[in-house]
């Protein structure tokens, strides 16, 4: 769930403080533009609450900060219907309303509703490139509307000669350092996730014994974790944390290692094909069988062929070892890194 | 429901109606094909005409039996096969056999007594052989037709016995061999009589097989009957146990014997040497007996065969272009386990890794997969990787294809993630085939080498790897065969993916052509064939029928229109790499005197006629002979070939590996084809290394 939310802090524009110029009425054009954003400012606080009960809370309380979180885009949108419109102006409620629906669609991971999926699909090789390709369409999509809505925002003002002069609040200032946070931590994630991805899809090939699987995943494997070391020498600490980094440093080395590593069970099919070869024709060969010299180089390739076995083994654990400990320690440290640098924030 | 039960006993009055067996086959067939063919022809009097014509085409190739008197009594049959087909009418075989049977006689009397006197090669006389040779207005036309055939047939063997000579002796010394010669001709064509009597008896089942072949190929090149024994001797071949030589052969017509498959693994296989449609010329076995492999030596070469002590023999063989070459094999048992492909690096001013894959193989024993050729080959790279190889080169030459799936995965080893090519099937939409697995297994320089002969899974690799920039393709252009077939079973009933019912059994298979394949530029390869960049001559470009667009019927070439997402490599910069490879093709005695065969043999099949007065005759003659002297090159200097050292270690004192692999080895080292593919990758990762 981590990783929808830095989706919505793109909608820290929103907390722009307005101050206004000229004098209040009862239905003049900054008391609207003011109800109207009221909707959207309550919205960002639930949404605050939310990913701080994720970054430092049980689960359980997470999950029903989000179901919170969810029903007050409802909250919000109905809200909307009773802010009046401006000399019949509705397009900043409109606006919002968009942008409200674009919100839910990405919260609820509806995002056949928000980018192409199936173009996702025709252009992307696997699941992991098309992961990786929803995402950056769906950062899109959220930049072009917040853009859009600031956009509105400020013709709207134009319109009614309203000057508009950005400023902080509290929640303005907790929801930038809450994107800073979840930008940073993506990046890292999603550099993380391309290896992981590989990485599963080489032991599937050992599973399977497929040699040009395993040796395909396995060079694929090196070549993610050496771009993605070469991403985190150019990657800095966060606010001088350096948790997060380090972590995924780790773990790309231990892919890249274990990449390297992997080659001996392609190794070892090799040898098995050969050995299976050899006692094929030792077994039907009856004077071989009963020939000292013969005897002794088949026991011998049964020896070697043991020996190969007992290593493949000793190796497959030592990794399996490394890496539970790899994937152990990223995700130890994306809690800690979530934990001390997500914003606190109450109802 | 009322509707199904109405259909269901729709479907029960047509089985019910007493039709003839052969013709309740040919109508089962022609609905599975019509259901699962790409683009099926519609059943009228044109796609009649396309059946009668191949039945024709069959029973008569040299136009020596039907005078064209007969054959306007069976054209009005031309329009109505495709009635046969949808079970109206009835006839056309029994009249066809009744005919044939009676012309047989009259062709077999009438050779004999022409073979039994003297014959004269004075006059300007000449035989014609060509597709468009009208066939004889008479029984009159037809003997001087028959004369002239069997005129050539002695002319043949009294110039035989000094093929291998540098030159013929004086006229007078081989006119001399008439009488001898006219007897061989007429033994031999006694022997062919023998065999047909021998199978004649059941000229009405040959004709059936041939009428169901006739009706598949008229659909297109690649649709094609199996009777249910044709495809158990298949499955055999694939799974035996037993001891073999790996290969098949069959008898043509003309009395000859022909390769009709090679079991991969096989000592046949492993040859590198034996392709399919290789004519054998005789076998030697190691106590010394040589047979002739023709008409009259049938029994005994089935007797060879059939002697299971019978463990190395020595094939000589006439490649299809023209070439003879003599190939050892030993009996071996085929293994699944056992790899299939073996590397080989060559070793000169570079390491250069050499691959030969002669098809895609693969087989399935139940839901796990058996052998692979993309896993076989993967193996070897790894093998060759460990020699820290300069480049590799993959020769797909005589790679007449095979397993879609294994050219993907084969292609994807050197390839990171991406699109491979598109499939459609009829009324779908193009479907997007992609490398199974992320990540290269070599990511070096890389050659392909193709000719005429490389078809369809072939194609496939060499587009794509060249859409990607990926490979260099060396040779002359590919088959040009962009489609794709399955095996379904002779049975309307059978489930979709149902490799086999009761029916099947009884009735057969037919492999149809069920998609097209296109190029991930949305091109295809159909017709055209995939073109190399390093264009090297090539025997087969004289000859007919060794290309799709020499075929009739074939699916028209055309474009796929979908914007396929692929990131190809930088362009290889092959220009100067070209430049090099035309002047040493320009200068290479070898490349000269298969340029010239080619030219001579273009000649001849244009002309499509055999001069038969002597001295016209012998130049012929000559000049169809492929010259082996000059066209076969000596060792090359430029690098050695070795097995990798996997082999080495794991192989060592298997004295039949070792047999196999120094026989590769000279193979390898006296292959102009594989010398220049050498030098171009050279060049190449020169190039690479200075850019």
């Amino acid at each position: 769930m981590t990783s929808i939310l830095s989706r919505l802090c793109m909608s820290a524009f929103l907390s722009l403080a307005i101050i206004l110029s000229g004098k209040a009425q009862e239905v003049s054009p900054v008391s609207v533009m003011e109800q109207a954003f009221k909707t959207l400012e309550v919205l960002n606080q639930k949404y605050l609450i939310y990913t701080s009960a994720a970054a430092h809370s049980s689960a359980r309380k997470s999950e029903r900060k989000y179901r919170d979180y969810m029903e007050q885009i409802d909250e919000s949108n109905a809200a909307l219907s009773s802010v009046p419109s401006y000399k019949g102006d509705r397009s900043l409620q409109n606006g919002i309303r968009e942008y409200l629906k674009l919100v839910r669609n990405v919260m609820s991971e509806n995002y056949s509703k928000v980018v192409n999926m199936e173009e996702i699909a025709e252009k992307s090789y696997d699941n992991m490139e098309a992961y990786l390709l929803m995402n950056k369409q769906l950062d899109e999509k959220m930049s072009e509307a917040s853009a859009k809505l600031n956009a509105l925002q400020k013709d709207y003002c134009v319109r009614n000669n309203i000057t508009l002069v950005e400023n902080t609040t509290e929640q303005s200032n907790k929801m930038d350092k809450l994107g800073d946070v979840m930008d940073y931590k993506n990046e890292n994630y999603l550099i993380f996730f391309k290896c992981a991805y590989q990485n599963d899809v080489l032991l599937e090939a050992v599973e399977a014994n497929n040699v040009v699987a395993m040796e395909q995943a396995r060079t694929a494997l090196k070549k993610y974790a050496e771009e993605g070391l070469a991403k985190m020498d150019t990657m800095k600490n966060f606010k001088g944390d350096p948790t997060l980094k380090m972590a995924c440093k780790n773990a790309l080395q231990f892919f890249k290692r274990e990449a390297d590593k992997a080659a001996i069970y392609t190794d070892y099919a090799m040898k098995e094909k050969a050995f299976l070869q050899q006692k094929k024709a030792f077994e039907s060969n009856a004077k071989a069988r009963s020939d000292n010299a013969e005897i002794d180089k088949f026991n011998k390739a049964v020896d070697d062929f043991n020996k190969a076995g007992k290593e493949l083994n000793e190796a497959g654990n030592a990794l399996n070892k490394e890496r539970a400990e790899a994937y152990n320690n990223y995700n130890k440290a994306t809690t800690t890194f979530l934990d001390t640098h997500v914003p606190y924030a109450k109802k | 429901m009322k509707i199904a039960l109405c259909l269901c006993l729709l479907g029960m009055a047509v089985v019910a109606t007493a039709q003839p067996e052969l013709q309740k086959k040919a109508a089962i067939m022609w609905r599975v094909i019509e259901k699962n063919h790409y683009q099926p022809p519609a059943c009228n009097d044109e796609f009649s005409g396309r059946v009668f014509d191949a039945i024709i085409e069959k029973i008569d190739p040299w136009k020596f039996y039907l005078t064209a008197e007969e054959m306007a009594v069976l054209q009005p049959f031309r329009q109505s096969i495709d009635d046969e087909i949808r079970l109206k009418s009835w006839s056309f075989l029994a009249q066809l056999e009744k005919k044939i049977q009676q012309k047989y006689k009259f062709v077999d009397s009438t050779l004999a007594t022409i073979l039994g006197k003297p014959m004269n090669f004075s006059g300007p006389d000449k035989f014609g052989f060509g597709n468009t040779e009208p066939l004889p207005k008479n029984t009159l036309e037809q003997t001087l037709r028959i004369t002239r055939y069997a005129k050539w047939l002695v002319l043949n063997a009294m110039l035989e016995p000094y093929d291998n000579d540098s030159s013929l002796p004086a006229k007078a010394v081989v006119l001399k061999r008439e009488a001898e010669a006219r007897q061989k001709v007429l033994a031999n064509h006694q022997k062919r009589i023998a065999r047909r009597t021998r199978l004649g008896s059941n000229l009405a089942a040959q004709l059936g097989e041939l009428y169901l072949k006739a009706i598949a190929e008229a659909a297109d090149p690649h649709t094609e009957y199996f009777p249910p024994q044709e495809k158990a001797d298949f499955d055999e071949q694939l799974n035996s146990e037993k001891a073999l030589f790996g290969f098949s052969m069959g008898e043509t017509d003309e009395g000859k014997f022909k390769i009709t498959g090679i079991t991969p693994g096989s000592s046949a296989w492993n040859s590198g040497d034996v392709h399919q449609d290789d004519e054998l010329l005789e076998i030697k076995t190691t106590d010394g007996t040589t047979i002739a492999a023709s008409a009259e030596q049938t029994d005994k070469l089935n007797k060879l065969f059939e002697n299971e002590k019978l463990e190395q023999v020595t094939l000589t063989l006439r490649g299809t272009d023209g070439k003879v070459k003599s190939v050892p094999l030993q009996k071996t048992v085929v293994q699944n386990e056992e790899n299939l492909v073996q590397g080989f690096v060559l070793e000169g001013e570079k390491r250069i890794g050499y691959i030969q894959l002669p098809s895609f193989y693969t087989t399935w024993s139940g839901p796990t997969k058996g052998t692979s050729c993309a896993d076989d080959v993967a193996q070897e790279i790894v093998k060759l990787k460990a020699e820290k190889l300069d480049g590799l080169i993959l020769d797909l030459r005589y790679n007449g294809g095979g397993s879609m799936g294994e050219a993907i995965d084969l292609a994807g080893i050197f390839i990171d993630a991406g699109p491979m090519c598109l499939l459609r099937h009829a009324d779908m939409k193009p479907l997007v085939y992609k490398d199974q697995n992320r990540g290269t297994i070599y990511d070096g320089p890389l050659a392909i080498m193709i000719n005429s002969q490389s078809a369809s899974a072939s194609e496939l690799v060499a587009g794509t790897l060249q859409d990607y920039n990926r490979a260099v393709v060396v040779g002359s252009s590919s088959f040009g065969k962009a489609t794709a077939q399955n095996v379904f079973p002779v049975d309307t009933t059978a489930q979709p993916k149902q490799e086999e019912t009761a029916l099947s059994k009884q009735y057969g298979y037919v492999k149809t052509t069920v998609g097209k394949l296109y190029r991930i530029t949305g091109a295809t390869a159909q017709l055209s064939g995939v073109v190399p960049q390093i264009a090297l001559p090539d025997a087969f470009e004289a000859m007919d029928g060794y290309s799709e667009r020499s075929m009739k019927y074939a699916l028209p070439s055309d474009t796929v229109m979908k914007t396929i997402y692929y990131t190809p490599l930088s362009p290889l910069s092959v220009a100067a790499v070209q430049a090099a490879s035309k002047q040493r093709v320009q200068q290479s005695a070898f490349y000269k005197t298969v340029q010239q065969q080619v030219n001579q043999a273009k000649q001849q099949q244009l002309l499509k006629t055999v001069p038969l007065q002597y001295e016209s005759y012998q130049i012929w003659h000559r000049s169809s002979l492929s010259d082996d002297d000059t066209a076969t090159q000596a060792p090359t200097a430029i690098f050695k070939a070795s097995a990798p050292t996997f082999y080495k270690k794991t192989m060592q004192g298997n004295a039949y590996w070792t047999t196999t692999t120094q026989y590769v080895i000279n193979d390898l080292e006296t292959d102009a084809y594989i010398e220049e593919t050498y030098q171009v990758l050279k060049d190449l990762i020169t190039n690479i290394k200075k850019n």
